[in-house]
C-alpha cells in the first residue's frame, strides 16, 4: 500500500514538473534553440532609427545585428499578432499606436504581454521653397485640391480644380502642385490618413456612407492628372531633385526630418493655423503627428523575464532603445530626426518599458 | 447612497407639492383680491405663461417641471425663484394675509422652495453636461455645437440621433436615442482618440470625465471583434445614465436586407428566400 502511494506521489510530482514543458511543446510555442538575431519588422520611416539601435547593440553588448525587414505598418502588425514562435517577429516599429482591432487580434492569437516603447514622435510637414509664398493650409483645402473625385451637391465629380484660389479666396492664386511620397509607401499611407481622410471628414456626402472601407476609398483616391507628383522612395534622397524639377510655388509633403535636413532652402507651411515645430509636435497640437512606437513580445524573451526564450537580447534591445543616449536630447535618435519627448515623459516611458509593463488598449 | 437618493427625491417631491399648494393658495388669494379690487397691481402671476397660470394648481407644478426640462432645466430653477419672489411680494406686503398664519406656511413653503431650487440647480448642472438645451434646439443644433461638445463627440463616434422620448410626470424623463450609422475607419478612431486626449487636457471636471468614459466605452466595444453598440441611450433620471445596446458584429442580415443589398450590388438573380421557404427544400 505504501509503495503504491509513494509511486502515485512520484507520478504526480513528475507530471507537475513536466506539464508546462509538455503543454509548451504541444502548442508549438516552445522553442528548441533560441534565435540569436532579433527579428524586427519596421515601417520604412523608422528604418533609420532601428539601424542605429542595431549598431549600438552590436558595439555595446556584442549582440547580433537586428534582422530588419521593411514593411508597411498594417502588415507588420498583422505578422506580429499572428502568434508566438521563432517564425514570428519579436519586435515591430511603426509610425502609430497599435489600433484596438489589431490589439484584440494579438490577444486572440495568444500574443499577450506586449511591451510598448514610445521613443518619440515624427511628423509629416508641408514645405515650399524659401522664396515661394507661405500661406496657411487647411486639411479641407488639401482634400479638395488632390482628391480624384470631389462632392458636388449630392454627386461626386472628377476634380478639375487648378488653382488654390478656386478653393478658398484666402489661398494664393497659384497653381496646385503637390509633391509627396508615391503610392504604397508608409509616408503616403500616413499622408492619406491625415490630410485626405481628415480633409473629407465631416462632409455630409461622406458622412452618409456607412462602410468605412468605401468612405476611405472615396476620400483617399488621389487625382492622376499630374497635380500630385509622387516621389520615389527613399524620399530623403529623392526629394531634393524632385523639388528642383517641380514648378514654382509647389508644395511638398515630407517627414519632419527631411525638412530639418533641408531647412536652409525650405519654409514650413502651417496646417490649420499651426506651424510644425518640436513643441507643437510634442504637444500634439500639430495635425500630422505620428507617434513612433516599438512593440516587443515579452513571451519571446528569456525565461528570467517571463518569456519562452525564443530569442536572446530582447531586454537589452528595450534598454538600449529607451536609453538617454538614444532618446535623450542630442541622443543618436534625436540626431536622426526623431522628435524626442520631454525629460519627465522620457523617464516615465523608460521606467514603464524597463518594468515590462504590459501594453493595454 | 440609495437612501440619500430617496431622501433627495422625497425632499424634491415634498417641495414641489408644497410649492404647488402655495401657488394654489396664492392663486385663490389673487383671484379673491382681484374680485375685491385689492392690490390688483401687486399681484405677480405665479407661473410664467397665462395658460399655465390658469391651470389647476395640482397640474401646475408638473407643467413647470416639464417646461423646465424643455428649456434645458433652467426654467425649472428660474420658475421656482419667480414663485418664491411672488410669494415674498405678496406675503411681504402683508396685503393678503394679516393673521401671520400664512407667513408661517409661507416660510415653510419658501424653505422647501429653496430646497427644490437648490436641487433643481444641482440637477440641471449635472444634466446639462449630458443634455442639449432642449430637444428642439438639440435636434436643430447638432451642427452648430462646439467641437468639444459631447454631442459632437457622439456624432464623431459614428452615431446619429434617432429619437427623443419624454415622460411627463412629477418626475419627468427625457431620453435621447442614438443609432450607429457610420463604421469608423482606423483613421477615424485615431482622430477621435486624439480629440479625446485634447478634451482630457482641456476639461478636468467629473462631467467631462463621464462624457469621455461614454465615448471610450463606445470605442472599446465597437472595436472589439464580437459586438458593437447598435443603440446608445442617454437618460436623465434618476441620474444621468447611458445605456448601450449591444449587437454581435456577425449578425446575419435578414432576408429583406440581404435582398436589398444584393439588388444594390446588381446581383438581382441571387435573391435569397426566407428561411421558412428554404427549409422546405
Amino acid at each position: 500500500m505504501l509503495i503504491v502511494r509513494l509511486f502515485c506521489t512520484v507520478v504526480v510530482i513528475a507530471l507537475l514538473i513536466l506539464a508546462p514543458a509538455i503543454s509548451a511543446s504541444a502548442d508549438g510555442a516552445g522553442p528548441v534553440v533560441p534565435r540569436a538575431a532579433i527579428k524586427v519588422l519596421v515601417s520604412p520611416l523608422q528604418v533609420r532609427f532601428l539601424a542605429a539601435v542595431s549598431e549600438q547593440l552590436v558595439t555595446k553588448y556584442r549582440l547580433q545585428p537586428l534582422d530588419v525587414s521593411t514593411v508597411l505598418a498594417a502588415p507588420a502588425v498583422k505578422a506580429f499578432c499572428a502568434g508566438i514562435g521563432p517564425e514570428t517577429p519579436d519586435v515591430i516599429a511603426i509610425p502609430r499606436q497599435m489600433a484596438k482591432r489589431e490589439y484584440n487580434q494579438c490577444i486572440e492569437n495568444g500574443v499577450i504581454d506586449i511591451v510598448e516603447l514610445s521613443p518619440g514622435f515624427d511628423a509629416l510637414v508641408l514645405v515650399t521653397r524659401r522664396d515661394d509664398l507661405v500661406f496657411n493650409m487647411t486639411l479641407r483645402a488639401m482634400f479638395f485640391a488632390l482628391a480624384a473625385t470631389v462632392p458636388q451637391g449630392d454627386e461626386f465629380v472628377p476634380n478639375a480644380v487648378k488653382r488654390w484660389r478656386e478653393l478658398d479666396p484666402r489661398l494664393p492664386d497659384q497653381e496646385i502642385n503637390v509633391l509627396g511620397s508615391e503610392n504604397g509607401t508608409a509616408i503616403n499611407a500616413f499622408f492619406k490618413e491625415i490630410f485626405m481622410e481628415g480633409g473629407c471628414r465631416g462632409l455630409h456626402q461622406f458622412k452618409s456612407i456607412y462602410s468605412s472601407a468605401d468612405r476611405v476609398k472615396g476620400c483617399t483616391a488621389l487625382r492622376e492628372d499630374g497635380r500630385f507628383i509622387g516621389i520615389k522612395a527613399p524620399i530623403a534622397i529623392n526629394f531634393k531633385p524632385a523639388m528642383e524639377r517641380a514648378p514654382r510655388g509647389s508644395i511638398a509633403v515630407v517627414p519632419y526630418t527631411v525638412y530639418q535636413h533641408n531647412a536652409d532652402w525650405l519654409s514650413l507651411i502651417p496646417v490649420d493655423g499651426v506651424t510644425p515645430s518640436d513643441e507643437t509636435i510634442k504637444s500634439d497640437d500639430y495635425a500630422a503627428v505620428s507617434p513612433v512606437r516599438f512593440y516587443v513580445k515579452r513571451k519571446h524573451m528569456e525565461a528570467s523575464f517571463g518569456g519562452l526564450g525564443v530569442v536572446t537580447g530582447l531586454y537589452k534591445f528595450i534598454e538600449e532603445a529607451m536609453s538617454e543616449g538614444a532618446i535623450g536630447t542630442g541622443g543618436y535618435l534625436d540626431v536622426l530626426g526623431l522628435v524626442v519627448d520631454d525629460a519627465d515623459d522620457r523617464r516615465r516611458d523608460r521606467e514603464s518599458a524597463m518594468r515590462l509593463q504590459p501594453f493595454k488598449r | 447612497m440609495t437612501i440619500l437618493r430617496h431622501g433627495l427625491f422625497l425632499a424634491l417631491l415634498f417641495g414641489l407639492l408644497l410649492a404647488a399648494g402655495e401657488r394654489a393658495s396664492v392663486l385663490a388669494q389673487t383671484q379673491a383680491a382681484a374680485v375685491d379690487g385689492r392690490h390688483p397691481v401687486d399681484v405677480v402671476p405665479p407661473l410664467a405663461g397665462p395658460a399655465l397660470a390658469s391651470m389647476p394648481a395640482g397640474l401646475s407644478a408638473r407643467r413647470t417641471m416639464v417646461g423646465g426640462l424643455e428649456n434645458g432645466g433652467q426654467v425649472l430653477a428660474l420658475d421656482f425663484a419667480a414663485a418664491d419672489d411672488s410669494v415674498q411680494a405678496l406675503g411681504g406686503s402683508g396685503a393678503l394675509d394679516d393673521t401671520g398664519a400664512g407667513d408661517q406656511r409661507g416660510m415653510l413653503g419658501r424653505w422647501f422652495d429653496n430646497v427644490a431650487y437648490w436641487l433643481g440647480t444641482a440637477y440641471t448642472t449635472v444634466t446639462d453636461g449630458f443634455t442639449p438645451p432642449s430637444p428642439e434646439t438639440f435636434a436643430k443644433g447638432m451642427r452648430t455645437s462646439s467641437p468639444d461638445d459631447f454631442w459632437k463627440l457622439v456624432g464623431d463616434a459614428g452615431y446619429k440621433l434617432k429619437g427623443i422620448s419624454t415622460d411627463v410626470g412629477l418626475v419627468p424623463d427625457v431620453a435621447f436615442s442614438f443609432r450607429y450609422v457610420r463604421e469608423l475607419s482606423d483613421g477615424d478612431i485615431n482622430w477621435l482618440e486624439r480629440k479625446l486626449r485634447h478634451h482630457e487636457n482641456k476639461y478636468h471636471d467629473p462631467l467631462s470625465y463621464a462624457q469621455r468614459a461614454i465615448i471610450y466605452t463606445l470605442l472599446s466595444i465597437n472595436t472589439s471583434n464580437y459586438y458593437y453598440v447598435e443603440e446608445l441611450k442617454v437618460k436623465l433620471l434618476p441620474l444621468p445614465t447611458a445605456s448601450f445596446n449591444l449587437n454581435p458584429w456577425d449578425n446575419d442580415l435578414n432576408w429583406e436586407h440581404d435582398t436589398l443589398l444584393r439588388a444594390i450590388q446588381g446581383q438581382k438573380h441571387a435573391r435569397r428566400k426566407p428561411v421558412e421557404e428554404e427549409s422546405r427544400y
